[in-house]
């Protein structure tokens, strides 16, 4: 009893979605009605061909891959170095520059966002996909968690390689990368999702279409009185579908808690 | 290379000689290599715009013409005269007050509903989840649709049911509870999480103990439940408190800040000042302003999360 009340009510819940859901596969004539009309012989793409005739919705998909994807791999890599040397290595400073990277990265970038817009215009990145990439790929979520993880990486491993004449960054490359492998995956799927998801470094640093990514020309339409709410609809469950799979496929990773993703992606 | 001295007075007391080796100087630095990329992009995204912002702050920069002159505090000094920018500030008070409490209850009130882990319970927590997940612009599209005056599905209810509607967005009041519904809504699956480690932390044997003594659920709950969750509850309100302190983009895309700045928060204040009426200089003197207190909750943060072993 209990158990089908969680059921019900957890999809009481995800009514929005759901609805949205719904709605984006009616055609607009019949999107207003109440209560919903749920025969099948209302079912429709016509949104979803709209949705393409909207603009260049392949490149903004492109675009959105893209950027996720470098900075998603800019996070493992920096992260998993600075890991390392937080964890492995005693040096002066340790703690000291350890605290600096949380505290700095806690800083919101919407409180600073218009001296960094005003660094990107510095370096040119302005108008430039590497505007959205680079700024957030520095997360304390993946700090936090590299050194966590690479903590637990027995220190034998590391002096029998020493012994052996490795260097630190051959060790590095082949012995903590590979061994990071499961972590590095996990950070990567994450930040990938958020990344994906980000809205407010495209809008600022982005002004050309030909460097739109899919939330921003979604944002865009929807700021836009002209376009049908049926396309509208339409769009959002594209720009969401990617993401719901992936959380599907690893909601474990998800559902461990990443604290540090509730203050700053 | 004050970093290789304390090794070289060591080596020298045990009559070893100096070393002089690029190995030996490439093994101190080592570690500082490896913490480049991230001090680096940490420079040039944190530190560097804080030290450019202060300077910004001081000036009446001209977007066009690239000039900028030297005020000193009249940024500062207008910000105190500024009704836009008080508004602001009392909006994102009383939104912070309305989702932060609102988070911390219903995030308690899923988890406890979802304690037991059967398969029906672990499904419900991820169907949860699923709004944490989704990306302001998804959330904003799918909530102005559900809202809307004309066609929105929850007044087309209210309508069926024979109730009057309600102007979801356009009216001060209810566009103000909108936005905060959305808010909790987007974010209370994540904090549902939290309270489900808390409660998994809480020995079964203490409930058993207070059922014998005869305690009901209510003071179970009362003299158990929410005791021990204290430093999950503590850490929920902090994080939630920074998450309403940043809100931004959902709520400019779902009411723009409207009805007449009814919803304006002050981080669309910011970004408005700086790339609207591109008066970048007083922008930033709007954050700077807040800075102390967004020093102090991270500093808060910082504290808990060493408390709860999380750093």
């Amino acid at each position: 009893m209990h158990d089908v009340a969680a059921v019900v009510v957890c999809l009481i819940f995800l009514g929005p979605v759901l609805w949205v859901a719904y709605s984006a596969f009616r055609p607009s004539r019949d999107l207003f009605t109440f209560p919903p009309n749920l025969s099948l012989n209302g079912f429709s793409l016509q949104n979803f061909q709209a949705v393409f005739a909207s603009g260049d919705v392949a490149r903004y998909a492109f675009n959105s891959l893209l950027v996720a994807a470098i900075s998603s791999l800019i996070t493992i890599i920096a992260s998993s170095m600075a890991g390392f040397a937080l964890a492995k290595f005693k040096f002066p400073g340790r703690n000291l520059i350890f605290m600096v990277i949380l505290a700095a990265l806690l800083i919101p970038l919407q409180v600073l966002m218009v001296p960094v817009f005003l660094v990107l215009k510095t370096l040119g990145w302005v108008n430039q996909l590497i505007g959205i990439i680079v700024p957030p790929a520095a997360t304390p979520t993946g700090t936090f968690m590299m050194r966590q993880f690479i903590r637990g990486i027995p220190d034998e491993l590391i002096e029998a390689a020493r012994l052996d004449g490795a260097s630190d960054w051959k060790i590095y490359r082949h012995i903590i990368l590979p061994l990071c492998a499961p972590m590095s995956a996990a950070l990567g799927i994450i930040s990938f999702t958020w990344r994906w998801n980000d809205y407010l470094w495209p809008l600022i640093v982005v002004n050309n279409q030909d460097k739109f990514t899919l939330q921003l020309s979604l944002a865009n339409l929807v700021g836009t009185n002209t376009v049908e709410w049926g396309t509208l609809l339409a769009y959002a469950i594209l720009v969401l579908i990617p993401v719901l799979i992936v959380f599907l496929l690893f909601q474990r990773l998800f559902l461990k808690g990443q604290v540090g993703a509730a203050v700053k992606g | 290379m004050n970093i290789l001295q304390p090794v070289s007075r060591a080596n020298q007391t045990q009559g070893f000689k100096v070393p002089t080796d690029l190995k030996q100087i490439g093994f101190r630095l080592t570690p500082y290599l490896f913490l480049l990329p991230t001090l680096g992009m940490l420079t040039a995204f944190s530190l560097v715009p804080l030290l450019y912002g202060f300077w910004m702050s001081l000036h009446n920069i001209n977007v066009l013409h690239g000039r900028s002159e030297f005020i000193g505090l009249q940024n500062y000094f207008n910000l105190l005269h500024d009704p836009k920018f008080g508004l602001s500030l009392l909006n994102t008070a009383g939104y912070t007050l309305a989702v932060v409490p609102s988070i911390v209850v219903v995030s308690l009130a899923i988890a406890i509903f979802l304690r037991k882990s059967t398969p029906a319970r672990l499904f419900a927590r991820v169907g949860f989840y699923i709004p944490f997940v989704l990306s302001p612009v998804v959330v904003a599209t799918s909530w102005k649709w559900l809202l809307n005056e004309d066609l929105g599905v929850v007044d087309g209810f209210l309508k069926w049911a024979g109730i009057a509607t309600v102007p979801w967005l356009t009216d001060d009041t209810a566009a103000r509870i909108s936005v905060v519904v959305t808010t909790v809504w987007n974010l209370v699956g994540f904090y549902m999480l939290m309270v489900l480690a808390g409660l998994s932390q809480i020995n079964d044997e203490l409930y058993d103990a207070a059922r014998i003594a005869g305690a009901n659920p209510w003071q179970r709950f009362w003299r158990i439940t929410l005791p021990m969750l204290r430093p999950t509850l503590l850490l929920i309100v902090v994080l939630a408190t920074i998450h309403a302190t940043q809100a931004f983009e959902t709520i400019l895309l779902l009411t723009d800040g409207g009805p007449a700045n009814a919803t304006r928060l002050v981080v669309q204040n910011m970004y408005d000042s700086a790339f609207v009426r591109l008066e970048p200089g007083y922008g930033v003197a709007q954050s700077i302003l807040l800075l102390p207190l967004i020093l102090f909750i991270a500093w808060l943060q910082m504290r808990l999360f060493r408390e709860e072993k999380i750093i």
